[in-house]
């Protein structure tokens, strides 16, 4: 499990410290840190000649991302996980164009599975990975070539079945989930002769297939999430930006219940979320005992006079209360309905 | 996906080839509930057919097929046709002389790779339509498959709803269905027949008994009595499932001697509807008999010869009132 991040110099942060838990949840306003947090994380996990531009990500370079308010002259972050048992860290040192790295690798065994927000969406029907079967892709544009090829096997993780009356397939743990939220089916299946996989919705009222720019955009959506983390294991990390994007409040509770139930469960889950939704299903979760508060870490992300962001760690009590509240954290709401009452 | 009774049948269609077929059937992804009860040479014409249909390119029906929560599928075929092809597939059997195809009279899968490649890679592609049941469809619904299309028997039903409900069903009703051996010569002979007659006395019993209960506006069919009984008798610990097996021994020993001695025929349409349903009343009989303390024989000849009950328990449909009404007759005429 990925325990902490150290990051010095890097885009908007001078010196920051984020610890991690199952289900860590990354808030704050636009450009404040949220996904440069993310992005320190893929930086170190991806190991590829520059460690800002590779599969997962592509940020330039090292003079693009220094933290030029603090006039920073390096770039350092650093990772402490537990592989195994044993306590482990890595680090990068990033200066000029050259980098430094210490420490102990992320194994292979632990994978970092990426969900961009700017995910691939509603299609009639997506492209095969050239790659293999079991690639996902940043952008979700293999799920559901990955759907296609691995649903009616047993599911890689077990201890992510949802119960014994759910059935043990990919496919059938995807089903439960996406119709449990939004009330659809999913089939995914390869068109012969063709690079191309077809994808249709069912709903059991109208009983008939439907094809995807006929559901609601959160369908599709909805479905790429589900799939891509229950092609993760126990130990790995799932890394979503803005899960709630085309989704209707009550698909955003109940998507967080979803990932709370494989946080709780060993898979990692590390979420940068806008969503009031999302932020008050974590803590029904917490409320309802779904996972508790010691498993869950919530940042909120502000910025001091000199624009450089600062990560405060928000602390929930057994029953899912904020115990300090900071102004602008999913507070909205009440500013406006202050406004509208005349208060 | 049709609504029954509050409940969902949830069913696709998948195309797979032969070859894709046969490589499931080795991982275990496809599996057949019964080794086919026919003989060497009724296999063999049945392979031949079914070789000739598919060499000549022709449709075949669509298979239906139960999907296992685990994925894999069970064949709810009622002619054992496909579980036929896969033992051709396995050389277990050659075919005869086909009326289209003559040169592969007598032959075996291999001989077939070896002499006909091009017909053998025929065979392997050719694709089956299956008709696949869902798994989030209730169970007994999966089982009234074989009244809507199958038309099954009550052996395969029974290795149907083994294979549905899972190995621990099936142990428990061989464990008493192992009681019965040697002295119910009216029983059938083939296990499975027998596993079913006792998950139909053991329903009667339930139904009796209260265990069974219908919920307000519910009317419960054949198959879903079953399905509650399979699902009770899932829930029983050992300690019953030892006493019930006594019970159903002494009470087998009383038909027995009872027959023995008024030849009543108990063994009259051996492994059908009818026996099932004078077995499951007659065993209850007894045991009613038994709980009220009255003289088992004397329960027997007073209700076994009643024919305006039996014409009513014949004609009247399998559900739990009607059950209730009989047994409040039988409890009459054993006042």
């Amino acid at each position: 499990m990925l325990n902490c991040i150290r990051i010095q110099g890097f885009k908007c942060f001078q010196e920051a410290e984020i610890r991690f838990s199952n289900f860590t949840l990354l808030a704050g306003k636009n450009s404040t840190g949220k996904s440069t947090v993310i992005q320190a994380i893929l930086a170190l996990y991806q190991n590829s000649a520059s460690s800002l531009a590779g599969k997962y990500m592509n940020i330039g370079t090292v003079n693009e991302v220094k933290n030029w308010i603090a006039g920073s002259k390096k770039i350092s972050l650093e990772a402490l996980y537990d592989y195994l048992g044993r306590d482990c860290s890595y680090s990068k040192i990033f200066e000029d164009e050259y980098e430094k790295r210490a420490g102990t690798e992320f194994p292979d065994e632990i994978n970092v599975r990426y969900l961009t927000a700017d995910r691939i969406g509603v299609e009639d029907t997506y492209q095969k990975s050239l790659e293999g079967k079991d690639k996902i892709g940043v952008r979700c544009e293999y799920a559901f070539f990955y759907l296609a090829g691995h649903k009616d096997e047993e599911i890689r993780e077990k201890g992510f079945i949802y119960d014994n009356t759910t059935k043990t397939t990919l496919g059938g743990q995807v089903d439960y989930w996406l119709e449990r939220i939004l009330g659809y089916r999913v089939t995914a299946e390869e068109i012969p002769g063709t690079e191309l996989i077809r994808v249709s919705y069912r709903n059991r009222e109208l009983g008939r297939d439907i094809r995807p720019k006929n559901v609601g955009t959160g369908v599709s959506y909805i479905a790429e999430i589900i799939i891509a983390a229950f092609s993760c294991g126990k130990g790995d990390i799932l890394i979503i930006e803005n899960p709630e994007i085309h989704l209707h409040p009550s698909g955003q509770c109940e998507l967080t219940e979803f990932l709370i139930f494989l946080a709780g469960k060993g898979l990692q889950v590390v979420m940068e979320t806008h969503s009031d939704h999302i932020f008050n299903g974590l803590r029904r979760c917490v409320r309802s005992d779904r996972i508790s508060n010691d498993k869950v870490r919530i940042y909120f992300f502000q910025q001091n006079e000199e624009k450089l962001s600062i990560p405060v760690e928000i602390l929930l009590d057994e029953d899912g209360h904020v115990q300090n509240q900071q102004d602008g954290l999913f507070d909205q709401i009440e500013k406006d309905l202050d406004v509208i009452l005349g208060w | 996906m049709e609504k029954f009774s509050g409940n969902y049948i949830d069913s696709y269609e998948k195309k797979l080839s032969v070859g894709q077929i046969y490589q499931m059937y080795q991982e275990r992804k496809v599996v057949f509930p019964m080794a086919p009860l026919m003989k060497r040479v009724t296999k063999i014409e049945r392979i031949s057919q079914i070789l000739e249909i598919i060499l000549l390119g022709l449709a075949l029906p669509a298979v239906y097929v139960s999907e296992r929560q685990n994925g894999s599928l069970l064949i709810l075929e009622a002619d054992d046709r496909l579980r036929c092809l896969i033992e051709f597939l396995e050389g277990h059997y050659p075919v005869r002389e086909l009326e289209f195809y003559p040169e592969l009279a007598g032959l075996g899968i291999e001989q077939m790779e070896q002499r006909f490649p091009r017909m053998t890679s025929w065979l392997y592609d050719y694709r089956f339509s299956f008709q696949i049941i869902e798994y989030t469809t209730p169970r007994y619904m999966h089982m009234q498959m074989g009244n809507y299309i199958e038309r099954w028997n009550f052996t395969r039903e029974q290795g149907i709803r083994n294979e549905l409900y899972g190995e621990d069903l099936e142990r428990r009703l061989a464990k008493l269905e192992q009681t019965l051996w040697g002295f119910s010569a009216f029983l059938s002979k083939v296990s499975l027949n027998r596993q079913y007659m006792i998950l139909r006395i053991l329903m009667c019993r339930f139904a009796r008994m209260g265990e069974i209960q219908e919920e307000w506006g519910e009317i419960l069919n054949l198959q879903q009595l079953l399905d509650r009984t399979a699902i009770l008798v899932l829930q029983k610990d050992s300690q019953w499932i030892k006493e019930i097996s006594d019970a159903f021994g002494e009470v087998t020993g009383e038909l027995l001697s009872w027959e023995m001695r008024v030849h009543y025929g108990l063994e009259r349409e051996k492994g059908k509807e009818r026996q099932a349903k004078v077995l499951s009343y007659l065993y209850n009989v007894v045991w009613m008999c038994q709980e009220k303390g009255c003289e088992v024989q004397w329960g027997l000849e007073k209700t076994a010869w009643d024919k305006w009950l039996w014409k009513q328990i014949g004609s009247d449909k399998v559900n739990i009132a009607n059950i209730r009404i009989h047994f409040d007759i039988i409890e009459e005429r054993l006042r």
